[in-house]
């Protein structure tokens, strides 16, 4: 210790022990303290002296700050501005009342200025780009910039208009607005936020006392301070302004994003909004933050459940009110408003008596949480990193659970609805997002649907809830067996759904004939039916179904004020029908007139929607789907005329927006639509680009079995592809249709393996659905196919039991009553062709044949050349000739420019014979 | 530059045992953040409901510590680092504007309402920050006293929880030192005793 720290630790000790004796004896001590030391004694006197000085000082300045809190430092001029008084500190600097002194006119403004040196290049930068922000904003309900430039000392400023007026939650007290006034005013606001939006501007920073409202009631957004502009340009400031901003946002209103630090969108401003009409209906804020600490916020903003509005305010609250403010505070962006525009829809929908959105939102949001949660318990499988990843980190299950029971006990009916949504996409949401869930989901789907039968006792005679829950049984059966969805393939349980939904439905239509819900469910849940009915062979129930469905969504779409999702409805409905009546290689009814009708029908609804909103995706692909499927029909008579379509088809997939294209079942389709342009390809004899077609569609499809090797759904696509590959190499293998030049033993060889690979996938296929009649008559045929296929390349062992095998199968196949066109057709090729020819029965085949083109209406060639062959085979030659001759005439009239396709030729060559 | 997690809390606790280079080492690390909390802090927005000072330095903390909750010693070590940076930043600032003869009829701000005879960015800072140099030298103690209580805007209370000693305590010693500052940035008020002065 040197002298002088010792020195001034002695002073120190003195000048407190002199400060706690009274002034009287002060001296006195002070010279006993210091015991002589004339230096010590002079050193602590000066000190108390300075320190009453300094105390002196500082109560003068303080009552100075107390009574002219709002003082200049004289006159100030800012520009052509004179400023008058501080009127408040805002986001970004200092607000003064001001007016024009250059008598031009008479004008107040507010003049926002840094009124501080410490301005940053950041904040300078900042403060400039608000000054751009405003300008382009240009509406009634945002307060509108004047002027703005630099002072003399290089301060920045703006001048905008001055708005006189109270908070808006002040005004709305003051005034005993009604909550339909509060909710209207509040909707002014709403459309200045989204007009901002509209012109990529973020709030960020919406909250009660940054919107002020003129005695007339007009409402005024101000203080775009800390906006952000969503533009590329201002990526890299604004990273670095988020990271280091942590003032620019209030935490009451902050969304969970924010708090955490993440990204922030329009949805942030959405859910500040949500919190702002908490404010506005009940008076208090939805959540106390007793510290403005991080552990606080995040405990409380991004964990903690918001309360209804309904339980914070005396007055009587509608339930939709409630929604509609826990559906903008949800924790999670994306389970939010979508937009301003879906908020304020819903406002509207409120103030109008009709339903708002919210509360099925809620219902799925519900589900969602609780799917979450209740992934968290299936240790091991890929949803568990799903769920980790989603974040729900502080939730614990059992606790929910726990919650789950008492609620259950308590038995009201929206949290009944809540569970049931809850349990519901669980598998919804995990199924429709991964591919090759289905081995965690049949795990649930028994308990989903015990939980669904038991509410269902509680839910009668409660239409909303009775159609909460048809919607929850047509959800699940969709899952348990829609060959359209991802879906579990347990077809009879998906039926067993379907029907109790249908039943449900139908009650509650039959009571309320105009609810417009009851009738949406309806047509889904008949659109639904039709599907499973249609996967299961149902044909025919099933077609009369769709068309049920069709109609009731074609009836919704022509009542007024429909919107255009429900034209969507319609055309997806006529779609299905289409497929049902004549889509190739399904076992359709066969009716290609019909299914093409349909198709351009539903077509036609699609064209009707993009017109009326051109960025309607769904419709957009709905024009794609229709045109393969059009190309589709076309390619049974005339290939040529389908490759149009099909490209038509694949450039409108590849123009969708990129999220849909990454869709899992986009990938789907438009694997599905590669393979077909193969198909026509085939048709027309260009092999080449077939098997590039075919490759390409291969190479989209095989993840979703890699990921899923139970995806029946993704089997049966490959499978599609495989078969018709092998087709191409069987053909060139024949030498007579190949135009191209082919080595007939590497074609034989490359028909071989794409026919056995075809062969297990079959096989693993009919694991599932033993009874398939589709799958078993491929499988025959398969096999006589790989036998013949052996044979050329002189591969005799185990050749004839294949074979003998395969023709087993198809005669079994042969004799089942329920066996469609395709199923048939493919019994009566296969014990056409079968190698050794004493294995045939052209008898049979010929049976089989005349029973499929009887069911096709005598409307499809590939039939009727199947049916020549059997006749041919038979010993009927006249009979031959005369199928082929019929099959012909259903091709287009063939020109000189057309190339000829390979089932004419094929039709020609039985003619000829 | 971002820091590895733990990495600040390792060089904090390296500074707190006497590393001086573990000083320079955490300055580019937090002297950014610290930069923007100063910012508010002098634009005063401290209004009540919204962030203060302090628990922007506190978010600070726990974002460069990369914990939820620091541990009582690394927020001790923290803050008094932070306050120390603080203050490099503010005299910086009153440099500057010294230096490029700014805001030379704005009203100034006062570094805190206990000290209103300080004003940021004005000299006062620079020669409080002359002062507190010299501080230094005699009683390092005081020294943190002043960095965290005005600089970096800790209530008494939090000023006696990061230095382990009873707020009466703190309230006692700033008395002390205020008068002591006050006299030596005001020396035609209150002369010193002649000869301590020749003997510091």
């Amino acid at each position: 210790m040197n002298v002088s720290t010792e020195f001034f630790r002695r002073v120190e000790a003195i000048f407190h022990e002199a400060l706690a004796t009274s002034e009287l004896l002060r001296p006195a001590v002070l010279e006993q303290m210091c015991k002589g030391d004339r230096l010590l004694l002079e050193e602590v006197r000066s000190l108390l002296k300075a320190s009453e000085q300094e105390e002196q000082v500082t109560t003068s300045c303080r009552l100075e700050a107390e009574t002219h809190p709002e003082d200049l430092p004289g006159p100030r001029r800012i520009g052509p501005y004179e400023l008058d008084r501080l009127v408040g500190h805002g986001g970004m600097g200092a607000v003064y009342l001001a007016h024009r002194a250059d008598g031009q006119f008479e004008q107040q403004v507010a003049i926002k200025l840094i009124d501080l040196p410490l301005a940053t290049d950041l904040f300078r930068e900042q403060f400039r780009r608000e000054r751009q922000i405003l300008a382009r904003l240009s509406h009634p309900n945002i307060a509108r910039m004047l002027d703005g430039g630099v002072t003399e000392d290089g301060e920045l400023y703006l001048a905008m208009e001055y708005v006189d007026g109270l908070p808006i939650h002040r005004f709305c007290t003051k005034h005993s607005l009604s909550i339909r006034e509060r909710i209207e005013l509040f909707r002014s606001v709403c459309n200045a936020v989204r007009f901002a939006h509209q012109h990529l501007v973020v709030h960020r920073d919406l909250k009660a006392d940054n919107i002020i409202v003129l005695e007339d009631g007009t409402a005024k957004l101000l203080d775009f301070g800390t906006a952000k502009m969503l533009t590329a340009a201002n990526v890299v400031l604004e990273g670095e302004f988020t990271r280091h901003g942590f003032h620019s946002f209030t935490p009451q209103y902050a969304s969970p994003e924010q708090v955490l630090g993440h990204p922030i969108s329009t949805a942030s401003d959405i859910y500040s909004l949500g919190v702002l009409l908490f404010l506005l209906t009940t008076g208090v804020l939805p959540y106390e933050l007793k510290e403005f600490t991080t552990d606080e916020m995040i405990r409380v903003i991004c964990e903690q459940q918001p309360p209804k509005p309904s339980e914070k305010t005396s007055d009587a609250l509608d339930a939709d009110i409630d929604a509609i403010v826990l559906k903008a505070l949800r924790k999670e962006p994306e389970e939010r408003y979508a937009s301003v525009d879906q908020l304020i829809a819903d406002l509207q929908a409120y103030l109008d008596g009709r339903p708002v959105a919210a509360r099925q939102g809620n219902f799925r949001y519900h589900a969602a949480k609780f799917a979450r949660r209740n992934k968290l318990a299936l240790a091991g499988s890929a949803l568990l990193c799903l769920s980790v990843m989603a974040g729900t980190a502080g939730v614990t299950w059992q606790a929910h659970l726990a919650n789950v029971q008492r609620r259950k006990a308590e038995a009201r009916a929206e949290d009944l609805r809540k569970l049931s949504n809850s349990l519901l996409s669980e598998i919804d949401e995990a199924i429709q997002r991964l591919p090759g869930s289905t081995p965690a989901q049949r795990l649930l789907v028994s308990t989903v649907l015990e939980h669904l039968d038991r509410a269902a006792k509680d839910a009668a005679g409660d239409p909303q809830m009775e159609l909460d829950l048809a919607n929850a049984y047509i959800r699940m059966g969709n899952v348990q067996g829609n060959p359209y969805d991802q879906n579990i393939g347990d077809a009879q349980g998906a039926l067993n759904s379907l029907d109790k939904a249908l039943s449900i439905t139908s009650a509650v239509g039959r009571q309320q004939p105009a609810n417009v819900a009851a009738a949406h469910t309806l047509g889904w849940v008949q659109q639904s039916r039709s599907e499973v009915l249609f996967g299961m062979g149902r044909t025919q129930e099933a077609v009369a179904m769709m068309r049920s469905g069709a109609a009731t969504f074609e009836e919704l779409a022509s009542r007024p004020g429909a919107k255009a999702s429900a034209l969507m409805d319609a055309a997806a409905a006529y779609g299905g029908l289409g497929d049902e009546l004549g889509q190739n290689g399904t076992a359709s009814l066969s009716d290609p007139v019909g299914a093409l009708a349909a198709f351009r029908k539903s077509l036609e609804l699609d064209m009707r929607i993009v017109q009326i909103d051109p960025s309607f995706s769904r419709a957009a692909r709905g024009i794609a789907v229709n045109h393969a499927k059009i190309a589709n029909i076309e390619s049974e008579t005339d290939p040529g005329a389908a490759l149009l379509d099909y490209r038509e088809a694949i450039q409108g997939m590849n123009a969708l927006p990129e999220e849909m294209r990454k869709a899992l079942p986009h990938q789907r389709t438009l694997a599905n639509f590669l393979s077909k342009t193969g198909l026509a390809l085939k048709e027309v004899g260009r092999y080449q680009e077939a098997l590039s077609y075919l490759e390409q569609g291969k190479a989209m499809a095989q993840p979703f079995l890699t990921a899923d090797p139970n995806d029946t759904r993704a089997g049966n696509d490959m499978l599609a592809i495989l078969e018709n590959e092998a087709e191409c190499f069987e053909d060139r293998a024949q030498a007579v249709f190949a135009d191209e030049p082919a080595d007939r033993s590497a074609s034989a060889a490359s028909a071989l393996k794409s026919l056995s690979e075809a062969r297990s996938l079959t096989e693993h296929l009919l694991q599932f659905e033993p009874d398939n009649l589709y799958l078993r008559s491929t499988l025959g045929l398969l096999f006589i196919r790989i036998s013949r296929q052996q044979l050329a390349l002189h591969q005799t062992q185990g050749t004839l039991e294949l074979a003998t095998k395969g023709v087993a199968i198809l005669k079994a196949v042969g004799k089942d009553q329920n066996a469609h066109g395709v199923d048939l057709d493919a019994v009566a090729t296969g014990l056409t062709m079968v190698m050794p020819p004493r294995l045939r029965d052209p008898q049979l085949a010929a049976e089989c044949a005349e029973r499929m083109v009887e069911m096709s209406h005598h409307q499809k060639p590939g039939f009727l050349l199947t049916l020549a062959r059997s006749y041919r085979a038979a010993g009927q030659p006249e009979k031959a000739r005369a199928a082929a001759k019929e099959g012909l005439a259903l091709l287009p009239a063939s020109t000189a420019a057309t190339v000829p396709s390979r089932i004419r030729k094929q039709l020609q060559a039985e003619l000829a014979l | 530059m971002e820091p590895v997690p733990g990495e600040i809390t390792l060089l904090l606790a390296k500074w707190k045992d006497g590393e001086p280079s573990a000083f320079e080492q955490l300055m580019p690390l937090v002297y950014p953040h610290l930069r923007e909390v100063a910012a508010a802090y002098i634009r005063r927005e401290r209004n009540p409901g919204e962030l203060q000072a302090t628990a922007l330095v506190d978010e600070v903390c726990l974002r460069l510590i990369n914990q939820k909750k620091a541990s009582w010693s690394d927020r001790a070590h923290f803050y008094t680092f932070a306050a120390k940076l603080m203050r490099m930043i503010l005299t910086d600032h009153a440099r500057g504007n010294a230096a490029q003869k700014r805001g030379g009829g704005a009203r100034h701000v006062p570094l805190n309402r206990d000290i209103p005879w300080i004003k940021i960015g004005s000299e006062s800072m620079i020669d409080l920050n002359r002062a507190l140099d010299e501080l230094n030298g005699i009683n390092a103690y005081n020294v943190q006293l002043v960095e965290l209580r005005y600089f970096l805007g800790c209530t008494a209370e939090e000023t006696a929880e990061l230095l382990q000693v009873s707020k009466a305590t703190v309230d006692r010693d700033l008395k002390f030192i205020k008068g002591w500052l006050y006299r030596r940035l005001h020396p035609d008020a209150v002369p010193e005793a002649l000869e301590h002065s020749a003997k510091t």
